[in-house]
């Protein structure tokens, strides 16, 4: 099933343009919900994102699928680029500000969780399963790039406490989504990309 | 640095922490180490991440338009040809003309030859794609269903999680009652003592009912019995071959409807 995937990526490493257009089109929503998480203003995240994609076209030889999965290493290099443009204290405090405002995560244009794609509401229905304690220290750590001391200043609780929640939260995604993550993450966007390049 | 056992990588966090990209650089090296040395590492990393992926991907936003071609633009990049130097020199027409001549018919020659190996390769890939395309559109309609059942409105999800005997067991049971359908996600077990078995309850009514012995070492998403209207699932580790009734002191993980 991967096999038409990894060939897409091999493609990109040898440098096919038209490869990383279609990996754009699968996966620039997912890494541009945290680069605009993570940046809290629309010209920001825009240009994290396009920093970021065009670094990653340039050290593509330098993805090892041995190390992790080929989104892993895109949205490692966007959450990279992210954090080091805040990193100045000011910055910080101004997301930090942003954040404890809107008290949830916040999304642009008036998208709200009703407006979720119909092929995630399965997703979505699995991580309803998430207590809020959990959500929302993996927002903070996956979202919006806290570290785990960030979170322990921020929300006010012990770092050991931070640590132990945030991997429960994944243990508990992960067992609630399961192996379906696999079939339902090939039906987003993978079938129109994959017709396109096979036709 | 001493080396942990599977049971003490999973303990201690650091692959979450992998998976959220949360490590130091050092750590991370550790954990590649891991990730080269044992398979099953890998796969619960692999599994991580993936989920981690799911995750961005319901919280994701759409990109502006127009940014995709200006980060298009970018990566294809200057095509500007080296500016051509130089004045007309001192060739005669005829020497040129030779020249030219000559150039064609070498650049013929060098084309004719390339384009036919590179037509019987293309035969060669088009037999391939047309096999891999066979190939993968039987998985899709294979995932198809099995995506069409999970995402289904009418299918209900229960996730059930460990009990004191194991409280990081985790797993979720689908299920249909208008299919009379049920399926259940082992990935995230623990391991299957030896000369032991996982079985899975519906408690109705207060009867714990059979909906079947699990499988070992099998693909994840597993179909077990339908049982009509029931009030929680419950796991239990029985011998293998299983049993007629639970032995309610090795529940391992359950949760109600």
């Amino acid at each position: 099933m991967e096999e038409g995937q990894n060939n897409i990526i091999r493609q990109f490493q040898d440098g096919d343009h038209r490869a990383f257009s279609l990996l754009y089109d699968k996966y620039a929503n997912a890494l541009y919900g945290v680069a605009f998480n993570i940046m809290l203003d629309e010209a920001s995240a825009q240009d994290v994102l396009q920093d970021a994609l065009v670094k990653a076209w340039k050290n593509r030889q330098k993805y090892d699928p041995k190390k992790g999965t080929f989104f892993t290493w895109l949205m490692n290099i966007v959450r990279f680029t992210a954090i080091d443009a805040i990193r100045s204290k000011k910055a910080k405090k101004d997301r930090n500000e942003k954040i404890q405002n809107q008290h949830t995560t916040v999304y642009p244009n008036g998208q709200t969780d009703e407006s979720w794609k119909p092929e995630y509401v399965g997703l979505l229905e699995m991580t309803r399963n998430l207590d809020e304690k959990y959500r929302e220290v993996l927002d903070l750590v996956y979202l919006h790039g806290f570290t785990h001391q960030e979170v322990h200043e921020f929300l006010d609780i012990p770092l050991g406490t931070v640590k132990t929640r945030v991997r429960k939260a994944l243990k508990i995604l992960r067992g609630a989504f399961g192996t379906a993550v696999i079939s339902i993450l090939y039906f987003i966007s993978t079938s129109s990309a994959l017709t396109t390049w096979l036709l | 640095m001493v080396t942990m056992t599977r049971e003490e990588l999973y303990q201690s966090g650091l692959l979450e922490d992998y998976a959220l990209g949360l490590l130091s650089e050092e750590d991370k090296q550790t954990v590649e180490q891991y990730l080269s040395d044992d398979p099953e590492v890998y796969k619960e990393v692999i599994a991580l991440q993936n989920t981690l992926e799911g995750y961005a991907q319901i919280r994701s936003v759409q990109v502006p338009s127009g940014l995709k071609d200006k980060i298009m633009s970018e990566i294809t990049g200057n095509s500007a040809s080296p500016s051509t130097g130089g004045g007309a020199g001192n060739l005669t027409t005829r020497n040129l003309l030779f020249f030219v001549f000559a150039s064609i018919a070498l650049l013929a020659l060098y084309f004719s030859f390339h384009y036919y190996q590179a037509y019987s390769k293309l035969q060669e890939e088009l037999v391939a794609c047309e096999k891999e395309s066979e190939a993968m559109y039987d998985k899709t309609r294979e995932l198809g269903i099995e995506y069409a059942f999970l995402a289904d409105q009418q299918t209900r999800k229960t996730l059930l999680t460990g009990t004191q005997l194991d409280p990081s067991a985790v797993a979720q049971v689908f299920w249909n009652p208008t299919e009379s359908k049920a399926v259940i996600d082992l990935s995230a077990l623990p391991p299957c003592p030896k000369g032991k078995t996982y079985q899975l309850w519906a408690d109705v009514e207060g009867e714990m009912i059979n909906m079947g012995v699990l499988p070992k070492d099998q693909p994840s998403l597993v179909e077990v019995n339908f049982i009509p209207k029931p009030e929680s699932f419950n796991i239990t580790i029985e011998p293998e071959g299983g049993s007629d009734h639970p032995t309610v002191a090795n529940l391992l993980a359950n949760g109600n409807t």
